[in-house]
């Protein structure tokens, strides 16, 4: 995928049909491409085109012995995987679609793994274990939505616990292309904090 | 276009005696209740399987368009309201439906028991019939009508009866979708051009006409109708509130998704149903995740733009009647309907001028494929 293909999938200008012509042949070329490698249908070009339009951060595993600081609650565009702060600064969200990046219009799952911020940045135990005796156990809801657009998903995920202590969401569906919100609600003793992540698929 | 997604819900998609049976069953009227209506009466072969109606008028007038069946394997949710998460739980529908067909499964059992052709096929396929002794002429459940004559004749039948009953009917309509599988389109103007793209071969490019090609850059960029029309059939195949304004003001409580979700759940023929031949799998697995909110009340689903230029009138309830005026309605938003205060803002007016009207007149133009073989396109022989 090229930058000149890049900038049809977010609207070429009129009276430039030579490019336009270029950017449709591009735009065609890999879309066929995709369908021919993967069985995709044209999500596969916007699949493409969200990997090499906007690229990946870091990685930022389970297991990861440093949490960048300056990591903000809002993560990066493009991502499918990440760490995100809740908005106050109490919990450390790290999460990771799948498969990975995130499709467009066809089913995914998150898995998010919490932990306290402001220990010590380990990822030993996995996750969160409740802490001293007597803590209570935080849950997580994970949703998403186009606030642009004013709706969410048409879905509401699966929401389960993996092995690990982690929590997995299935039968995410981002159904549209553009920019939607992954959001992280992490709830103890009656108080709920969000994470939020942007993630633009399919431009 | 790549060949339709395996239907693994219905294991005799694939199936060529099926296909058989649900030619033959696609344009026989003895399936309606008074004998005179078939499937191919408002999806006529002719008009690309449309009726041509702002809404369907069969046994009574409908409240919606009539969607062309060309393509539909692609769906992953049929009506306008995605009620029926299968083309063969679609087909139980208008089967019985009091303003479409209205049939009734007795009485489909003993139509297919009565017509030696039809017997003969459908028991090649499925297995015997049920014997017809003790059936009464005709019943559905009706259960919202205690008092209906086909409501009561249901409710003599003895739990074993109404199983075979069903079966049969889920069979036929298994048959139905299996036919309609076949009704695939051919290459259209626009996929010659990809293909000429792709061979980069720029002068087979040029068959598609510089107005059409305007109204592809117009329509992957300011008209923005690569939002929701994407991939092979240009259809999202999801849900959206269009605003398009009602066509008659009774018309406008339309719930369209919310009401089609519940429905959905609430119908024995869901893909996790027990007449499923696939009831865990990906299908019956999106059932649990199916939101029913407010947010989805006036949804209705996007429809595929392929050969969109031969199925006037346009939107859920065939409000308006041509091309142009479906880009002037998106174009100005002039009319839409505020259906709820949840309703999304996928839509801004983008101002097309007549020139550019024109241009994506031309596009959607030349999304129309070759025509269904002929032979799907009239009843098949009966020896």
């Amino acid at each position: 995928m090229t930058p000149e293909t890049c900038t049809l999938a977010a609207g070429a200008g009129d009276g430039q049909r030579t490019g336009v012509r270029t950017g449709v042949r591009t735009w065609v070329r890999t879309w066929v491409r995709a369908w021919v490698r993967a069985g995709l249908l044209l999500a596969g070009l916007l699949l493409v085109s969200l990997a090499a339009c906007r690229g990946g951060p870091g990685p930022a595993r389970r297991g990861a012995t440093a949490i960048d600081p300056g990591s903000a609650t809002r993560g990066g565009t493009g991502a499918s995987e990440g760490e995100v702060s809740t908005a106050f600064g109490t919990w450390r969200v790290a999460w990771r679609s799948v498969p990975a990046p995130v499709p467009l219009n066809t089913p995914f799952a998150v898995e998010a793994w919490l932990r306290p911020a402001g220990g010590d940045g380990s990822w030993e135990g996995d996750t969160w274990d409740g802490g001293a005796a007597g803590d209570v156990q935080p849950s997580l809801v994970i949703d998403a939505g186009m606030p642009h657009h004013q709706h969410g998903m048409n879905r509401t995920p699966e929401l389960s616990r993996l092995p690990d202590g982690g929590f997995r969401a299935d039968g995410m569906l981002f159904h549209m292309p553009g920019a939607w919100t992954l959001v992280f609600d992490v709830s103890r003793g009656g108080i709920t904090e969000r994470a939020e992540v942007v993630l633009t698929v399919g431009e | 276009m790549p060949a339709p997604p395996a239907d693994e819900t219905n294991r005799v998609a694939d199936d060529p005696r099926a296909v058989r049976l649900g030619h033959l069953l696609f344009f026989d009227p003895g399936l309606s209740g008074a004998g005179d209506i078939s499937c191919a009466t408002c999806h006529d072969p002719e008009r690309a399987f449309t009726d041509g109606r702002p809404v369907g008028v069969g046994r009574g007038e409908g409240r919606r368009n009539t969607p062309t069946v060309i393509d539909s394997a692609h769906q992953r949710w049929f009506t306008w309201d995605g009620r029926a998460d299968s083309a063969w739980a679609q087909a139980t529908g208008p089967l019985e439906h009091p303003d479409e067909m209205a049939g009734s499964r007795v009485a489909i059992v003993r139509q297919l028991v009565g017509d030696p052709v039809l017997r003969a096929v459908y028991e090649d396929l499925f297995g015997p019939l049920p014997e017809v002794a003790g059936l009464p002429a005709a019943g559905r459940p009706v259960p919202a009508q205690p008092q209906h004559p086909h409501q009561r004749a249901w409710a003599g039948l003895d739990g074993d009866r109404r199983r075979q009953v069903d079966r049969v009917f889920v069979n036929v309509a298994k048959a139905l979708a299996a036919y309609q599988r076949r009704l695939v389109s051919g290459p259209s103007a626009f996929d010659d051009f990809v293909s000429a793209l792709r061979r980069e071969d720029a002068s087979a490019a040029r068959s598609l006409s510089a107005s059409a090609q305007r109204g592809l850059s117009l329509f992957l960029g300011r008209a923005g109708c690569r939002r929701c029309h994407f991939g092979p059939t240009l259809s999202d195949g999801e849900f959206h509130n269009t605003g398009a304004p009602p066509r008659r003001m009774a018309d406008a409580d339309d719930a369209g998704r919310y009401e089609g979700a519940r429905l959905l759940l609430a119908s024995p023929f869901h893909a996790a149903g027990e007449f499923s031949d696939d009831r865990d799998g990906a299908r019956a697995a999106t059932l649990r995740t199916l939101r029913q909110s407010p947010e989805t009340w006036g949804e209705f689903r996007t429809p595929s733009l392929r050969h969109v230029a031969l199925t006037a009138p346009y939107m859920h309830a065939g409000q308006l009647p041509d091309l142009r005026a479906v880009l002037r309605f998106y174009s100005t938003l002039e009319g839409a309907l505020a259906v709820n205060h949840h309703g999304e803002t996928v839509l801004t007016p983008f101002a097309l001028s007549d020139a550019e009207t024109d241009d994506l007149v031309a596009f959607l133009e030349s999304l129309t494929g070759g025509a269904v073989p002929n032979a799907w396109r009239t009843p098949p022989s009966r020896p």
